[in-house]
């Protein structure tokens, strides 16, 4: 079966390196400014923090963070240095999963396999807790952005859903804090990803 | 643009988990407010505790008011203006209230217990002329006011707090004076409190010109 147009110029470029350096710096930007986000969300949230830290100063680096995350992963998906991430995204989202034929199968494969499709393809790129993290993840960081820019324009929508926007956001805050935990405790107690990942390599 | 694979043997989970945490997300904003006055209702109820405060400021910054050098501005159409410092005001006869605070956003935090003037004491102090039905409140931050009308303004329960839960309230829950409106939504009890001015009519405030009702009682 034919890799698609994204994998294919992957594979060209990158032979069997897992992640462009580019890819790499982007992960890691992201890991950065998602962590400053959680800590200063905490302190936002949580008053009794607040009341000991200069709380605009906070709040100022929380927007800010967030404001320019956006935009460094929107301008990194465009444009031909963003090919790479357009692949990686493209295979985290349409890409199938094909050993997944029920709940009990995502559960049973979840994060230590990978997901290869049939017998002799090539091992994929992303294992199934990969796939499903960054789903989530993408989702969660969209509804963040949103909810967010809705809290800092009152007044222009109605009240309800300003509410529900700030409901959701604090929700979104705490699901996101939920998965970051154990990405990382995942990453830091698989010593197959953590080989893959120093390596560059493609989970086998 | 789909893997010609896909079709064949494979499932799209990664798009569907993507689609089904955004669906889920437009709900709880579409239906959030209910839900938070919800579940903070069953923690009134003595269900479960939730957090405290959250601290909005519109400016961006919270005034640090020392109170050596608080001053509270009462004037406007009074028989009797008046500027009264920190002292003068712990002097006066202090009143205790304790209520659910309730934010119009949905969130609430129960029995919440705050002592200061009554407000209604320095209306009869001042001695509003007789055209006045409205009060305006000014924030030291420069930017937010609100406002209330007279008769909501003699509630006995309207305070001019500088406690809450036994301890003089922090900056950033408007210290060291500000107003506390246990009826209506916080928006109404402006914080960091340093000018009251009697006027004819209420005048739409901070928030209420950019939408939110004048009239801010809690239903």
């Amino acid at each position: 079966m034919p890799p698609s147009p994204e994998r294919q110029h992957t594979s060209a470029v990158e032979g069997d390196d897992r992640f462009a350096t580019f890819e790499k710096v982007i992960h890691w930007f992201i890991a950065i400014a998602m962590l400053t986000l959680l800590a200063t969300g905490l302190v936002l949230l949580v008053p009794a923090l607040s009341e000991h830290l200069p709380r605009p100063l906070i709040n100022r680096i929380h927007i800010d963070t967030g404001i320019t995350a956006t935009i460094v992963i929107i301008l990194s998906l465009l444009g031909p240095w963003g090919r790479n991430l357009r692949g990686d995204l493209h295979e985290l989202m349409i890409a199938p999963i094909d050993q997944l034929n029920s709940w009990t199968g995502i559960i049973g494969e979840w994060l230590h396999h990978a997901a290869p499709s049939k017998e002799g393809d090539r091992p994929e790129k992303f294992n199934v807790g990969q796939r499903l993290f960054t789903a989530a993840m993408s989702a969660l960081a969209i509804l963040a952005v949103l909810t967010g820019l809705a809290l800092r324009t009152p007044g222009r929508i109605p009240l309800s859903i300003q509410g529900g926007a700030e409901f959701t956001h604090e929700l979104v805050f705490f699901i996101i804090a939920v998965l970051v935990i154990g990405h990382i405790a995942k990453a830091v107690a698989s010593i197959r990803a953590g080989r893959n990942a120093r390596r560059n390599q493609r989970p086998l | 643009m789909e893997s010609p694979r896909s079709d064949e043997t494979g499932r799209r989970v990664g798009r569907r988990v993507f689609l089904s945490v955004l669906g889920a997300g437009v709900v709880t904003t579409l239906f959030g407010h209910d839900i938070a006055q919800t579940i903070s209702g069953l923690a009134n109820s003595g269900g479960f505790a939730l957090g405290g405060f959250e601290i909005y400021t519109v400016t961006g910054s919270i005034p640090a008011i020392k109170t050596t050098t608080y001053r509270l501005k009462i004037d406007g159409r009074v028989a009797q203006p008046v500027e009264l410092s920190y002292g003068d005001l712990r002097s006066m006869v202090q009143r205790d209230v304790t209520f659910t605070f309730t934010c119009v956003t949905g969130w609430t935090v129960p029995n919440t217990r705050w002592r200061g003037v009554r407000l209604a004491d320095l209306i009869d102090q001042v001695r509003p002329h007789p055209e006045v039905h409205g009060l305006e409140f000014y924030s030291a931050d420069g930017v937010y006011t609100d406002s209330l009308s007279l008769e909501e303004a003699r509630q006995s329960n309207v305070l001019l707090a500088m406690d809450l839960d036994g301890k003089p309230i922090s900056a950033d829950h408007g210290a060291p004076v500000r107003l506390l409106v246990p009826s209506m939504y916080g928006y109404k009890s402006v914080k960091w409190l340093d000018r009251i001015s009697f006027v004819p009519q209420q005048v739409p405030g901070y928030w209420e010109q950019r939408g939110y009702p004048v009239n801010a009682t809690i239903s």
